[in-house]
């Protein structure tokens, strides 16, 4: 100890530098980190990706809000997916959990999820540390209850009401607020959208804020408290194909891995572990392994050395059996196994690689249907501007419905979809709206070009008396300056004159203000 | 108890992989897509 302790400055100073340098599990999540928001140009022009790789979901919490995100968010993904499960069973969410789970359960937690990475970073802040104990033991089950009640509950609730509501997205989640909210109202092309802050935006603000100080204080705070994808695949700990292992012939019950950890775990590898690996080195006689099935990808370091120097005490031989009895992947002095080491390297950095030019090179765009009759568009949409003529086909109508056909009436052009919790929410105001002033006004909501249900049955099952148009191939909304927020809603006076052309939801006492401040002074009957 | 996991495991990879499959297959992969490439303005508190 002393000898360590002294020590010329450069000794100190390279030792230092020895402990800053990240290990390989921090480069891991970075590189995850970096991996799941491969967009980067959209950062730069504050807008998310649309391309292809949306399909895919991503295997940590990583909001799909965020600008640079190219996958789904799978907590998003299934909140969503069982908010419509009346009109579709979530098989794909369910089967992407499910192999996730399999084949890496909770060691996602550890190596690949970025806000568990930036939980860890602020950890490192020195100050008073919160220690583990009985009650963040307890505490540790609240997120089975977010995980049922948020995550479950709500939108399968909501979902027989036709209504999609991702209630711990919407409530809770700290990922979307960092990576969505803050990093895209940062960008000065979504200005406007300073405008839509509230209450939720407070609250989430604040759930956000006391989670990153909470992190300083005490180790991954959410992962531990709060986090449902933990939650679920924390079910797969004894199932899963990657992770850390204890062999309880070689386990001596000193309880130093469980003393250590700082995670709230009964036992090394169970439901809150999170395969860090930290307690790999820590245990006197090895036992507990990093593992890819019967791989070893790690474990105890003197042991490996010793086994491979070929030592003769006991504990050591115990080393030599336990290697012989499993694959380390990881071995010294072999030329082939150097080769696999630097291919293990250098083949995630080419796919990063590739993945980012890709990603941000080309400009991905989804296709259109050539064939579909495209609607005149209207060009200018700003505050002021005359909004010119355009039609879209009706549901439940041979007729378009033709802007030209309305002079003289205000309009209310809402842009939405079944999908869209917000958007359907906010139909029984134009509804009430029309019932109101009557001939005075004309109001069209129409839906968004993306579709993923029969729209006209839901509109024959909800019985809104109301004009619903389809945009089919997205022009109208991008003519008026939309984009992929939603709702959106455009307003003309009588001379056709734009008033109002914000995203964001409405209410009927805000329609019927900017109504009167647009000049609507007398309320009608049908 | 080894086996019985092994044999779980396997049962459990054949549903998640069945389920992916017919995700593809009965739209709930677009669904996916389809919301990911929106913005969604509760889950960021937009409201």
């Amino acid at each position: 100890m002393s000898k360590n302790n002294s020590g010329s400055p450069k000794t100190c100073a390279s030792r230092k530098m020895q402990e800053l340098r990240p290990g390989k599990r921090r480069i891991i999540q970075l590189y995850a980190a970096l991996l799941y928001n491969a967009n980067l140009k959209g950062f730069g022009e504050g807008t998310i990706y649309t391309g292809p790789l949306k399909n895919l979901c991503v295997p940590g919490l990583n909001c799909y809000s965020c600008p640079g995100a190219i996958g789904a968010c799978p907590l998003g993904a299934l909140q969503n997916a069982l908010a419509s499960s009346t009109t579709r069973f979530p098989a794909y969410v369910l089967g992407i959990l499910i192999l996730f789970g399999l084949l890496l359960g909770r060691t996602i937690c550890g190596f690949l999820c970025p806000f568990g990475l930036v939980q860890e970073l602020l950890h490192k802040i020195p100050s008073p540390k919160i220690q583990k104990g009985r009650i963040t033991r307890i505490l540790s089950y609240v997120k089975y209850g977010i995980l049922l009640v948020l995550v479950l509950g709500v939108p399968l609730y909501f979902s027989l009401k036709y209504m999609p509501v991702p209630a711990f997205c919407k409530t809770i989640c700290p990922a979307g607020t960092l990576e969505g909210a803050l990093t895209l109202l940062s960008h000065p092309a979504n200005r406007d959208k300073l405008a839509l802050l509230g209450p939720l935006f407070t609250r989430k603000v604040i759930v956000l804020a006391v989670i990153l100080v909470l992190s300083v204080l005490m180790y991954r705070p959410f992962c531990r408290i709060l986090c449902p994808l933990g939650a679920i695949y924390g079910f797969f700990c004894r199932l899963a194909l990657v992770g850390v292992k204890l062999d309880k012939d070689k386990c001596v019950d000193c309880g130093l891995c469980l003393r250590h950890c700082h995670m709230d775990i009964r036992h090394v590898g169970d439901h809150e572990c999170i395969s860090c690996g930290d307690c790999i080195d820590l245990c006197p006689t090895g036992a507990i392994t990093l593992q890819a099935g019967k791989a070893v990808l790690r474990q105890k370091a003197c042991d490996l050395n010793r086994a491979s120097e070929g030592s003769t005490s006991p504990a050591e031989t115990d080393a030599r059996a336990d290697l012989k009895g499993k694959r380390p992947l990881i071995k010294r002095a072999s030329g082939k196994a150097k080769i696999g080491r630097i291919l293990l390297w250098i083949l995630p950095a080419v796919l990063l690689a590739g993945l980012l030019l890709w990603v941000n090179a080309d400009p991905i765009s989804r296709e259109k249907d050539e064939q579909t009759e495209s609607a005149d568009v209207p060009v200018g949409y700003e505050v002021g501007m005359k909004l010119p003529d355009f039609s879209v086909p009706v549901f439940e109508s041979e007729e378009a419905y033709n802007t030209a056909d309305h002079r003289g009436q205000y309009l209310l052009i809402n842009f939405w979809a079944t999908w869209c919790g917000p958007c359907v929410k906010e139909l029984p105001c134009f509804e009430q709206l029309t019932e109101d002033m009557g001939e005075q006004i004309s109001v069209i909501a129409i839906h968004s070009s993306l579709v993923t249900e029969d729209v006209e049955a839901w509109i024959q099952r909800e019985g809104y008396d109301l004009t619903f148009g389809y945009d089919e191939s997205g022009e109208v909304l991008e003519s008026l300056g939309g984009s992929a927020m939603l709702p959106m809603t455009v307003i003309t006076d009588s001379k056709g004159i734009i008033v109002y052309n914000k995203v964001g939801s409405v209410s009927t006492e805000i329609l019927t203000e900017i109504l009167t401040n647009a000049g609507l002074e007398n309320y009608g009957t049908n | 108890m080894e086996k019985r996991r092994k044999i779980l495991r396997l049962l459990l990879a054949l549903a998640g992989a069945a389920l992916v499959l017919w995700g593809c297959l009965n739209g709930s992969m677009r669904d996916v897509l389809v919301k990911a490439v929106n913005i969604c303005t509760e889950c960021i508190g937009l409201g």
